[in-house]
């Protein structure tokens, strides 16, 4: 029993539910280039609908960990995460990416405040 | 329920300093918040233009710089409970219960995920009102940063101290892959 549940947990901690999340994410950012482009919506409404693609993503992939850390709860807390997470960056850089991101995020924030 | 069996390390000044700016960014939060709802019952306040301007008293990039040096010093002046990856699967490891920490871990993932179900209602309110033409979450805070432009700056300076006291990744470790 305890076997059969944590095989079920670990095919679903395989499904490459991240890829899945990052296709929607560039599928929301392309319909917002497109629709800015051809005067369908103005810019900030089309960058805004964006977000809500890429915050509801977000939220679909914590619900997703939630479900599957809730299955898995009686056996570890972190059968929801894959083994290794590999970042194509240096190891020092990884601390670095949230700043990074922050400043990136505030200076696109001022773009469409201005 | 576990139980810290170590005695606690003593405040340090690394402790004493975060303390400091967690009250002083605490302070001004709540200053501005008081200083808000005192002008709004004097009608005698400051108001804004319908839509609120773009420009304001100063310019834009000094709250850019005044915002990202009040995140940058939140996640300089904040005592990390955890320095880095290893410690805590050590961290992990020590519990007693795993259940009690599975527990644990589920709770603060479903809140992660009220936090995120949160912000993505705001945002599609964002995204509706500025389709309406109906006043957005931001016009807000335009109309502050035109009607009192230094509050505002304060406010966000505090705001984006606190998100870089806990927006933090720790330090990977040199002696694991």
């Amino acid at each position: 029993m305890v076997e059969r549940r944590r095989r079920r947990v670990e095919r679903l901690r395989s499904l490459r539910v991240g890829w899945a999340a990052l296709i929607l994410i560039g599928a929301g950012v392309v319909y917002a280039v497109v629709v800015t482009i051809t005067g369908t919506l103005d810019y900030g409404t089309a960058g805004f609908q964006a977000a809500v693609v890429l915050t509801g993503t977000m939220l679909g992939l914590a619900l997703w960990d939630l479900f599957v850390a809730t299955i898995a709860r009686s056996e570890a807390a972190y059968l929801a995460l894959p083994q290794r997470i590999k970042v194509p960056l240096p190891r020092e850089a990884v601390p670095l990416l949230s700043p990074v991101l922050f400043a990136i995020g505030i200076l696109i924030g001022h773009q469409y405040w201005h | 329920m576990a139980t810290n069996t170590g005695t606690e390390p003593a405040l340090g000044f690394r402790g004493v300093l975060s303390i400091a700016f967690l009250g002083l960014a605490i302070g001004i939060l709540l200053l501005v918040l008081i200083w808000t709802v005192t002008a709004a019952a004097d009608p005698a306040a400051a108001g804004c233009h319908n839509a609120p301007l773009r420009m304001t008293r100063v310019p834009q990039l000094l709250g850019i710089l005044i915002c990202i040096a009040g995140f940058v010093l939140g996640r300089v002046t904040a005592r990390p409970k955890i320095d880095s990856r290893s410690q805590v699967r050590s961290w992990v490891r020590d519990r007693n219960s795993t259940r009690e920490h599975a527990r644990a871990a589920v709770f603060v993932q479903a809140c992660l995920a009220a936090a995120l179900l949160f912000i993505a209602c705001l945002i599609a309110f964002e995204a509706v009102t500025l389709n309406r033409g109906v006043w957005p979450i931001t016009y807000y805070m335009r109309c502050a940063s035109e009607a009192a432009t230094w509050q505002t700056l304060a406010a966000a300076f505090a705001f984006c101290l606190l998100t870089g006291r806990w927006m933090w990744l720790p330090s990977t470790p040199k002696d694991v892959d």
